[in-house]
């Protein structure tokens, strides 16, 4: 295991690396620094641990998504804050000589302007000044920010166990010797990469047979274990779940995927086999499950995934029996957020597995959250326009975006604000917030002026003009990161176990991937909707106010225009089946996915899609909107996901659930919707939930998040957290503990209508 | 055909099986004392006034044709004179905050099914359907009738919610079609009704009983409240039904709660309080029936 007494010294040999094969073929270079990367990147495993696989990340490093500075980075990324601190460090400390030090200037200097974000940043065309939002979405105030990251891979682990990696590298040698010149430093790339990842699998051999040397009784058994797992997958393909589990993880660091995905499909027949070969009983397997899990959460550090149940599973008897030990796990990890277990949904499931899912729900765990298949796989095929069988491995990660397990990428490259965009029409494109122009007009694209409107249609069709702009700048920043990111490396280890890379002898996104997609986040949709509703009731409809006195009344954030606030308030809302407020969310609702979706054309990507986002950045973007016409307060947080704006849904629980199946869920690539129960919901001999889901997802229902909670507990937790350290809540696509939350999300929380 | 609503609400979990669709249609017979649904006594539309909501804009005052609101200085400035009002709800029209609605709106039967089919997939999947409560059903049965039957065509669960005080003639309009009486059965003694519902047991037990003879499903529905029929004579009444009328599925007791006073308050009427039992109160009457076998597994807490 790498150990050194040198600050930024593995950062250093990795800038060297780098500027060795600057001029190299991308692959090799990549290859090759991925190769001194990974020679420094693990370290020791845990005194518990049954499975090796532990980081310590430098801070100049090759990934395709990571944090650093407070924002993502994809690329060759340095977190230029902690090497500035370290680089401090190093000049006050008086081992280091002035050589030294200068390197070490020179490398953040170089980097500065040789990392990946910066390459893309450099690119922004003209016309997006004034209006793409800065990097970091928690501090600057605009409609859009970029998100710098390549997300939401799920790798072909079939392939990986069926292959091993020797039997990978075997398969990337032959390819190469038969291709073109040109394609041969891919595959050559992908094989000295699998080389370096064995590497380390046998270093971690070296480490576990050591420590079994040193140790005795169960501690000797378990590192003996631990080490005969790691010979065995350094040269074949792995026999057994420790062994599959072992290679899974130590491949996923290295590539820095964080992504599980559909663990039951290529896991179940390894846990059979073992089961029945006497290898491993139930508990172990869930022990060793539980290892797995915990080193991904701690390892990995956000989004994971973890998605059980479903269509277009191998083998289903063996998948669901893994599925049922995920949910064993489940139980055993109550306290922990990640992996975000999923439950795939339809009619003619397993119904041991789903009365499995719904007993945990009912104990107030917030997973798994269940995803219907019988509505999402045919939404799938229209949204990404592919077949069934295909659509049957559609997969979400992150906060719930779709993409296809083992052929697509889904990455979300922007966050759209879209009641920050009706602020922006209200102002005549002027941010009230920096007092910039912001949007077409910025661009210098004609567009009316308030004062030109003279029905509740003109407004629409500005609104439309605005957020097709900015949907524009979406569509033009993925394609910029995908072609920047392509310049710049192949992504192999991802190349490796995605379909077609290896066939077609293409990086993912030259060309490599069956399907190239790529998402917008987008937040405040139904406050949007519910805006323009109220602007059409108010304005247009009774004329109860000017558009001008609304205006008048959101600068103010209502104070001194309280007649106006109630007005407003009492506007029909989403969410309660009612036709105006419904319809008005569902054109826009079309328009928002569709002409996202029509982006895919002009940016040469087989699917471009929004994503109905849910998390907690619907406070934190809430923060920059000011009063909005739905009777919102300025600063407070946004809609979530497709569900109605707290508290609005007062027509009960089947009126809520109409409204939501009203939004067409073929035009985008996953919404997400919070229910929040009472624990009676599950209680009596036929308990309400069942047939209420059921209902749900036969009228069109995609998805949900349950929340089963007391009203009265988070209330209480409010006023007395420390009784309350184990409440757990879903907020938006995360788990929580609610009394860790900030108290605007917190009332968040607290003010959605619990059934 | 007409018939006048105060209210409908959609996912009801407590008025019949499963999920239900709840109809409320204005006006009853009986002045019961505890009345939680008062708006529904008179069968007109009339006032409700939310005092809370109200910003005193004047806004009311300005279209009153008789002067029924007044908006003076200070505080809480807007007052209503109920007793002036002409319910032509020109009020409700303009005010903002709807601190001023006019209760009672016209449905025809067609209106009232379309919107419970908006939840027929929760009735299927749940075993649930509509509910017509009040008010008093029995006041609008030709009605009822019609739509009852036009929800029995297309497969939904019927239930009636009843007070049973109506004419017979009125009640066998409704047997048809009904798949399930929610009845009430508030007091047992003739003295005690006259008193506190306004009214004679003479046709609640007749219809009761006609009930009983078709062999419909009934649910007796009975409000316990404390001091007022928390008594043996009641409880043993109750317990004498169930076993006189097999038709009887169970007897649920419903412990007294005060939100009638406050909506009594909004339409400008007034209501006795009465003391909201205690758990151990509760108990104790759970207790009671407790006593004897046969009427364990019939009473229940709603």
């Amino acid at each position: 295991m790498y150990q050194s007494d040198k600050l930024l010294e593995r950062e250093l040999a990795f800038t060297a690396c780098y500027r060795e094969n600057q001029n190299a073929p991308k692959a090799l270079r990549e290859s090759r620094c991925m190769q001194m990367q990974l020679s420094t990147y693990f370290k020791e495993p845990q005194k518990d641990d049954l499975i090796a696989g532990r980081i310590d990340r430098p801070y100049v490093v090759f990934a395709p998504c990571l944090e650093g500075d407070s924002i993502d980075k994809v690329g060759y990324c340095i977190d230029e804050a902690n090497c500035l601190r370290l680089a401090d460090a190093i000049r006050k400390d008086s081992a280091y000589d002035e050589a030294y030090q200068n390197r070490v200037e020179e490398m953040i200097a170089f980097w500065r302007t040789e990392n990946t974000n910066a390459k893309i940043r450099r690119r922004f065309p003209a016309f997006w000044d004034g209006s793409m939002g800065g990097d970091n979405y928690f501090e600057d105030n605009a409609p859009i920010h970029p998100l710098y990251r390549l997300a939401g891979v799920n790798l072909d682990f079939k392939k990986l166990f069926s292959l091993g990696l020797m039997g990978l590298k075997k398969e990337a040698l032959s390819y190469a010797s038969a291709a073109p010149a040109k394609q041969k430093p891919f595959y050559e790339g992908i094989a000295c990469v699998l080389d370096a990842i064995r590497d380390v699998i046998l270093s971690y051999r070296e480490y576990a047979l050591c420590q079994a040397q040193q140790t005795k009784d169960a501690q000797q058994t378990r590192w003996e274990e631990m080490a005969a797992a790691l010979t065995a997958i350094a040269d074949n393909p792995p026999a057994t779940m420790r062994q599959a589990i072992q290679l899974q993880c130590i491949y996923m660091l290295s590539a820095r995927c964080v992504e599980i995905g559909r663990i039951d499909d290529y896991m179940g027949d390894f846990y059979e086999k073992d089961l029945k070969e006497g290898r491993l009983s139930k508990k172990e397997a869930a022990a060793l499950l539980n290892n797995f899990f915990s080193l991904i959460e701690t390892q990995c550090g956000r989004d994971t995934r973890v998605i059980i149940g479903g269509l277009g599973r191998e083998h289903e008897k063996s998948a669901d029996a893994f599925a049922m030990l995920v949910m064993d796990v489940l139980e055993m990890r109550r306290d922990h957020f990640y992996p975000q277990i999923s439950l795939r949904y339809s009619k003619e499931m397993n119904q041991a597995l789903y009365d499995r899912a719904l007993q945990i729900l009912s104990e107030g765990n917030t997973y798994p959250m269940l995803y219907c298949d019988d509505v999402n796989i045919p939404s799938v095929m229209q949204a990404m326009h592919v077949d069934q069988k295909l659509a049957e491995q559609y997969s979400f990660f992150g906060c719930g975006e779709y993409m296809l397990a083992c052929h697509s990428i889904g990455t979300p490259n922007t966050a759209l604000n879209v009641a920050k965009i009706l602020e922006l029409v209200l102002h005549d494109g002027i941010n009230p917030a920096t007092g910039r122009l912001c949007g077409p007009k910025a661009a210098g694209i004609p567009v009316k002026g308030l004062s030109d409107l003279t029905c509740f249609a003109d407004l629409m069709a500005l609104l439309k003009e605005y957020l097709a702009f900015f949907i524009d700048l979406s569509g033009g920043f993925e394609e910029l990161l995908y072609q920047v990111c392509n310049e710049e490396a192949c992504f192999l280890q991802y190349s490796a176990l995605l379909c077609d890379c290896m066939a077609r002898g293409k990086a993912m996104l030259d060309g490599g991937l069956t399907h190239l997609g790529g998402t917008v986040e987008t937040y405040g949709n139904v406050t949007l909707a519910d805006s323009m509703t109220a602007i059409r009731h108010t304005v247009y409809d009774t004329k109860a106010l000017t558009l001008r006195q609304l205006i008048e009344a959101l600068s103010h954030n209502f104070a001194g225009h309280e007649e106006t606030h109630r007005l407003l308030l009492s506007a029909p809302k989403f969410g309660n089946d009612n036709d105006t407020a419904d319809g008005i969310a569902k054109e826009l609702h079309e328009f928002i996915c569709k002409t996202i979706q029509a982006q895919h054309e002009k940016r040469c990507m087989d699917s471009f899609l929004a994503v109905l986002i849910n998390n907690n950045m619907n406070v934190s973007l809430g923060r920059f909107v000011g009063a909005t016409p739905d009777g919102r307060r300025a600063s407070e947080f946004l809609s979530n996901g497709n569900s109605p704006y707290n508290g609005q849904d007062r027509e009960g629980l089947t009126a809520m659930l109409c409204s939501m199946c009203k939004m067409d869920t073929a035009i985008h690539a996953g919404g997400n919707q919070n229910l929040k129960v009472s624990r009676r919901m599950f209680a009596g001999e036929k308990p309400l939930i069942k047939p209420v889901l059921s209902a749900f997802f036969a009228m069109g229902g995609q998805q949900v998040n349950l929340s089963v909670v007391d009203q009265k507990d988070l209330e209480d937790a409010m006023e007395h957290p420390e009784r309350h350290e184990n409440l757990v809540v879903r907020v938006g696509g995360f788990t929580a503990r609610f009394i860790d939350l900030d108290k605007k999300t917190q009332q968040d929380v607290l003010s959605r209508t619990a059934y | 055909m007409h018939a006048t609503l105060i209210d409908i609400q959609r996912a009801g979990a407590h008025d019949g099986p499963g999920l239900r669709t709840v109809f409320f249609f204005k006006g009853c017979p009986l002045h019961c004392k505890w009345c939680h649904n008062p708006e529904a006594q008179d069968a007109r539309p009339q006032l409700s006034f939310h005092r809370e909501s109200c910003m005193d804009c004047g806004r009311c005052a300005a279209v009153c044709p008789v002067q029924a609101h007044t908006v003076i200085g200070g505080q809480h400035r807007h007052a209503v004179s109920f007793d002036r009002c002409i319910r032509c709800g020109r009020c409700a029209g303009v005010c903002p905050s709807r601190a001023l609605k006019l209760i009672g709106a016209s449905y025809t039967p067609e209106e009232l099914l379309k919107i419970a089919r908006r939840d027929l997939p929760f009735y299927e999947q749940s075993g649930g359907g509509v509910t017509l409560s009040g008010g008093e059903v029995l006041l609008w049965a030709d009605f009822a009738a019609e739509f009852l039957a036009r929800c029995r065509a297309e497969g939904i669960h019927t239930c009636v919610e009843t007070s049973g005080f109506g004419t017979t003639d009125a009640m066998e309009k409704l047997l048809p079609d009904t798949d399930l009486f929610y009845f009430d059965w508030k007091i047992s003694s003739e003295e005690k009704a006259m008193e506190y519902l306004g009214g004679s047991l003479a046709p609640i037990k007749r219809n009761l009983r006609l009930l009983g003879q078709a062999q419909k499903n009934i649910v007796l529905r009975c409000p316990i409240i404390p001091g007022v029929n928390d008594d043996d004579e009641h409880f043993e009444t109750i317990l004498h039904l169930l076993a006189e009328l097999p038709a009887i599925q169970k007897a649920q007791l419903l412990p007294y709660h005060d939100f009638g006073i406050g909506k009594a308050g909004n339409i400008g009427t007034a209501q006795t309080a009465f003391p909201v039992p205690t758990q151990t109160e509760i108990d104790r009457w759970l207790a009671w029936f407790g006593e004897y076998a046969e009427a364990r597994a019939k009473i229940e807490i709603d």
